[in-house]
């Protein structure tokens, strides 16, 4: 069972509310995974400060230019500067140019994350730091639950809760895909409607079927009728509203009793 | 003058500390690169009407033509193609980057390049500023090639100063965005997760090598966290702007009235 956390806009309050919905999962069944590696915040929300383990994830590749033909124009990514040297930060390591021009360009393999695994109490909880620049975030993702699946077969854990990047590119895409379930975080805002229509168009992409919740709801409470109709009308099911609380913000751990006295917590537990 | 303003993580409230300083400046161009989640436009109430395509090249397999040799899925770099003897190759497009390898590798001709959308680039315009966007379609997993052609178009067509606004993160489109920039403005707020994102950001403006400040919203929440965004400030010679924090601002925002920020 794979249950993701999204919200398409970033700090629509997804982490804290992931931070919640694992207090309220049984704890001896789930693995957590920290998708959003450009920022990953679960592990400092459950209050955890160090890994238990952490390592370099050398499975970024990126092309090195050793002299010779070149043509800036073949590469798809815009990495080939004019004189035949590759941008790292651009390079997607697709090897358009190693297949066009094999003398002048080699793929390597180079550090794009480092992989960490945090405990909260016994639960592993899996995340990757992203070296800054770097592309591949939807490897990385893939990689991590990869590892999820692991731990999760070694230790009987069947349920991955996880917090899924922001946007809805390539990484998030990654968290989604293959999930059972979605829990849709709506912010009260005009943007994080938009942008949680968004991700509601890539959950049906992928046939997910999703529940959500409207955060910071009484900041415009005039809003919450018609972000319930809409987001039901498209196969939502509804578990919640949160009023805004600077405090979830700025206290660490996460204060999630104040979240989840406003979810309906056994909504999601009927679905496992 | 090119200021590309970029904060790590979400919710920092970027897009309003961007098209504050964007009013400021009178005549601007402002540029969301945040393609997967543009949100300049709905936060100003903008207008914005499609002025181009962005498109990405794929093959199309004549079947008639093919005789399954299976060389295109040879030449191909990203197993885009994948041959099964006897049968046509299969094309899997989420792979395939548009470099056409294959094209030239076909003994026959079989493979005719095809164009296909993948985002749309608008404008739109508020007051003096001129807003450029770009849209990805749903299920566009590489939303590159529309950040590079939306910054292509609205740079050629800038006039006066630029702002350009980020997604969140520390991803390749982030330093596609920040690469033309002059100078660069960070966001970031006075929280636990705030100023773990903050080291980050800082990180990959210094290996880009472009002058920064830091633009500290939500100002007035934590002490603690205050102090902590003030030494990253001096340790890296950045100066250091205050916004203060504001419950109005937030009620504000969420009624969709976008009210400029007091930058201290
Ligand atoms: S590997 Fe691909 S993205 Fe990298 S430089 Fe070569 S052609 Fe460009
Ligand atoms: S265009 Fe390039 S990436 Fe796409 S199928 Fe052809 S060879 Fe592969
Ligand atoms: S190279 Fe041309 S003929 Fe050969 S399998 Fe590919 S499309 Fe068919």
């Amino acid at each position: 069972m794979i249950i993701t956390v999204v919200s398409g806009k970033g700090g629509a309050g997804k982490t804290s509310i992931t931070a919640a919905v694992a207090h309220a999962m049984p704890k001896d069944r789930i693995v957590l995974i920290d998708a959003d590696v450009d920022t990953p915040n679960l592990a400092l929300a459950l209050g955890l400060e160090r890994p238990v383990t952490k390592e370099d994830w050398r499975g970024l590749v990126v092309a090195e230019y050793v002299g010779g033909n070149t043509d800036p124009k073949i590469c798809p990514f815009g990495a080939i500067g004019t004189d035949g040297n590759v941008n790292e930060l651009l390079c997607e390591g697709c090897g358009v140019c190693v297949k066009k021009f094999p003398k002048s360009y080699r793929l390597k393999n180079v550090k794009g994350a480092e992989i960490l695994e945090y405990r909260w109490d016994n639960v592993p909880l899996m995340t990757a730091e992203l070296e800054p620049g770097r592309s591949g975030s939807g490897k990385i993702v893939a990689e991590l639950r990869d590892l999820a699946d692991r731990r999760g077969k070694e230790e009987k854990r069947d349920i991955q809760l996880i917090d899924a990047a922001a946007g809805r590119g390539c990484p998030v895409i990654a968290s989604i895909r293959g999930a059972d379930l979605a829990i849709l975080v709506v912010d009260n805002t005009p943007t994080g409607i938009s942008d949680a229509e968004a991700v509601v168009s890539v959950l049906k992409h992928f046939n997910v079927p999703f529940l959500f919740l409207i955060n910071r709801y009484d900041l415009a409470e005039e809003r919450v009728e018609d972000i319930v109709n809409t987001f039901t009308e498209r196969g939502g099911t509804y578990i919640g509203r949160i009023p805004y609380d600077p405090d979830i913000l700025r206290t660490y751990p996460v204060p999630v009793e104040r979240i989840l006295k406003h979810i309906n917590a056994e909504e999601i537990l009927k679905r496992i | 003058m090119i200021l590309t303003v970029t904060g790590g993580k979400g919710g920092t409230g970027k897009t309003s500390v961007a098209l504050s300083i964007a009013q400021r400046m009178g005549q601007a161009t402002y540029v969301d690169a945040d393609v997967e989640a543009p949100n300049a436009a709905i936060l100003l109430g903008a207008e914005m009407t499609a002025i181009g395509d962005v498109t990405k090249k794929i093959p199309r397999i004549n079947e008639e033509k093919c005789i399954k040799c299976g060389l295109c899925a040879q030449a191909c770099p990203v197993a885009a193609l994948v041959h099964i003897p006897g049968k046509i190759p299969l094309f899997f497009e989420e792979n395939c980057v548009g470099c056409m390898l294959c094209k030239d590798a076909c003994p026959v001709g079989a493979i005719e390049e095809v164009e296909e959308q993948i985002g749309t680039i608008r404008q739109g315009h508020t007051g003096e500023i001129t807003i450029y966007d770009g849209v990805a379609l749903p299920g566009v997993e590489e939303t590159a090639p529309i950040v590079s052609k939306l910054l292509e178009i609205a740079l050629n067509k800038a006039k006066g100063d630029v702002i350009i606004d980020t997604a969140a993160g520390i991803h390749c489109n982030v330093v596609r965005a920040i690469l033309p920039a002059d100078r660069v403005a960070i966001v970031t707020e006075p929280t636990p997760y705030g100023v773990h994102d903050l080291e980050k950001i800082v990180k990959l403006v210094e290996r880009l090598k472009k002058p920064a400040e830091i633009y500290a919203n939500k100002w007035g929440i934590s002490q603690h966290y205050e102090q902590r965004i003030t030494e990253i400030a001096e340790k890296h010679g950045y100066a250091l702007k205050k916004i203060p924090y504001s419950p109005d601002f937030a009620r504000a925002y969420a009624q969709g009235r976008f009210a400029p920020l007091v930058i201290q």
